[in-house]
């Protein structure tokens, strides 16, 4: 059963998983360059110095989108299901609702830390030859809290989308901003990392808020 | 599970609410603040005081009295010897002790220490300038430099690789110095714009402080003597114009300490401690006396100092006069730091 929704959450959204997994890697390989380069054109010695003495990591470029990519496979993952009410079919399914729903998450999930994982790494390599493990890691550090606010935007998204009742849906999207917010106060890098857990521990909690939507869904509630 | 997640649901809210209500309530009855410039006279020997209300500004000594501007001047004639020479009227004399012109300017020094520069993220490498290069203009060295558990690498910019044999030269002249690896504080001032490097404050394992400089390529380092009972714990490097100083440090209990050249000694500077981690310092000093400016969430306390031997001369008090609502706060010193603040 959990294959079949696994397959069934693939064809969906194969198509947009492709072109934004593309889009995610090839910003963090434009990140790379972009180091690379400046090596080239300004010389490694004023890279150095500029990242020892400015405090700041040079991939902003990076921030949003993790976040953009997840929010939009939310989108394109669970809207249909909303708008056609094929979940109302998915739900009666000889299956666990909860389950059911939870297993979508979970490939949703999935996908985002492939392409985070992916893009994690084209970072790392992309600089390992030009820059010392110090500064190769603070300007690491900066983008966790950018790949990780992409898991937690895509499941504060499936929260609002499963949320049937307007009222409701913008209730909560203006507490998903707030929450999202969290994760781009500084831009300082490797400010989050002592506290890094907290960001965690708010990211993998946001997955049971879909319980509230999908419970609202389950007993018709309606604006 | 729908009840645990109603239960993170207004955790949740709460959070949002004690983080952005008491933010929303400070920036709409934030009020202009209007800090009073306080500055030590040695003439005068007490502390004169510049207010701007409305671009309107006053001078006047903490006794009260009124000042003009040209008074004003005249009694700080360290920090305007430029507009008094200008207008003929810079003494001969400042308590009894001949000045000039470049005297004057040469001596005056300024700095502020934020919470955030000594305890904020920063990436632990060092740039070592050479001290003797020949060369008027100071230049930033092709390297930098890590100290590990057990020795000093330094690393070339241009090719990402450790210079073995500067590594070993340094490490050795460290070694032979009896210092402890690793190093618990390095602190130094990586620019050219300074007209001389008084290289690094490193302070060991076992809490020894240690001046180390790089002249004509080698290691000079000297061992600075601590009177006993002091560990220091921050240190700052000077590079004022006046060379009376190798640089600063603070102790485990806060208290300020100014290393004094040429003998290296370590003068107590008589202010409370400081709370480096909520309080900002200023210092503006000259010739004669220094005006250390303390100020927290309260209020602003100003000192003066003899430069000579740093021993208090006068104290002086103000309410910070900013209020503002507590609330849940995500960042200090630079830091993602949880709190209520």
């Amino acid at each position: 059963m959990l294959y079949a929704i696994f397959y069934k959450e693939w064809i969906k959204t194969r198509l947009y998983y492709i072109i934004a997994g593309i889009l995610m890697i090839g910003f963090a390989c434009y990140a790379g360059l972009y180091l690379n380069r400046l090596d080239d054109l300004a010389g490694a010695r004023k890279l150095w110095e500029y990242f020892l003495m400015k405090n700041d990591s040079q991939i902003t470029i990076l921030e949003f989108v993790p976040l953009i990519v997840a929010i939009g496979g939310a989108v394109v993952q669970f809207a249909p299901e909303m708008n056609r009410k094929c979940l109302k079919l998915t739900l009666h399914l000889p299956y666990n609702a909860l389950k059911t729903v939870g297993a979508m998450m979970f490939y949703g999930v999935a996908v985002l830390l492939l392409c985070s994982v992916v893009s994690f790494s084209v970072l790392h390599f992309s600089m390992s030859g030009i820059l010392p493990e110090e500064i190769r890691s603070k300007i690491l550090q900066t983008s966790v809290p950018w790949f990780l606010s992409g898991i937690c935007g895509y499941l504060l998204t499936v929260w609002v989308v499963l949320q049937p009742v307007w009222k409701k849906r913008i209730l909560q999207i203006i507490l998903s901003v707030f929450v999202i917010k969290m994760f781009f106060i500084t831009v300082t890098p490797g400010a989050y990392t002592p506290e890094i857990w907290i960001f965690v521990v708010l990211t993998l909690m946001t997955a049971v808020l879909s319980v509230i939507s999908l419970n609202d869904f389950k007993e018709g509630k309606q604006d | 599970m729908v009840k645990t997640a109603k239960i993170f649901l207004w955790f949740l809210i709460a959070v949002v609410c004690l983080w952005q209500l008491p933010y929303i309530w400070n920036f709409l009855s934030a009020k202009q603040q209007t800090t009073p410039f306080v500055l030590y006279s040695s003439v005068a020997g007490d502390f004169t005081i510049r207010r701007s209300v409305d671009n309107n500004s006053s001078w006047a000594l903490v006794t009260g009295e009124k000042l003009t501007r040209p008074e004003y001047d005249s009694l700080l004639p360290e920090y305007f010897a430029k507009q008094l020479a200008s207008e003929n009227r810079l003494p001969d004399t400042i308590l009894s002790k001949p000045v000039s012109l470049k005297f004057l300017t040469d001596e005056n020094i300024s700095f502020r220490i934020k919470p955030e520069a000594l305890f904020g993220p920063s990436i632990p490498l060092y740039q070592m300038l050479e001290g003797a290069s020949g060369r008027v203009d100071l230049e930033m060295p092709p390297d930098v430099f890590r100290i590990t558990d057990s020795k000093m690498e330094f690393i070339n910019k241009d090719d990402n690789k450790v210079n073995e044999d500067k590594s070993t030269l340094f490490t050795e002249a460290l070694k032979n110095a009896d210092f402890a690896f690793p190093a618990a504080e390095v602190a130094g001032n990586p620019t050219v714009k300074k007209k001389y490097d008084n290289g690094f404050l490193i302070v060991d394992s076992k809490e020894r402080l240690f001046n180390l400089k790089m002249v004509k390529g080698n290691p000079v380092l000297k061992r600075i003597s601590v009177p006993l009972g002091i560990t220091p714990k921050h240190c700052l490097v000077t590079e004022f114009n006046g060379k009376h100083s190798l640089g600063l440090f603070f102790d485990t209990k806060n208290c300020l300490y100014v290393i004094a050249l040429p003998d290296n000694r370590v003068l107590k500077v008589e202010i409370p401690p400081v709370d480096l981690l909520e309080e900002e310092m200023t210092v503006m000093g000259n010739a004669f006396t220094w005006t250390i400016r303390i100020k927290n969430d309260e209020k602003i306390t100003w000192y003066a100092v003899d430069s000579q031997d740093f021993k208090l001369l006068k104290t002086y008090t103000e309410t910070s006069g900013e209020s503002y609502l507590k609330g849940l706060s995500f960042e200090k010193n630079g830091w993602i730091d949880l709190g209520w603040r």
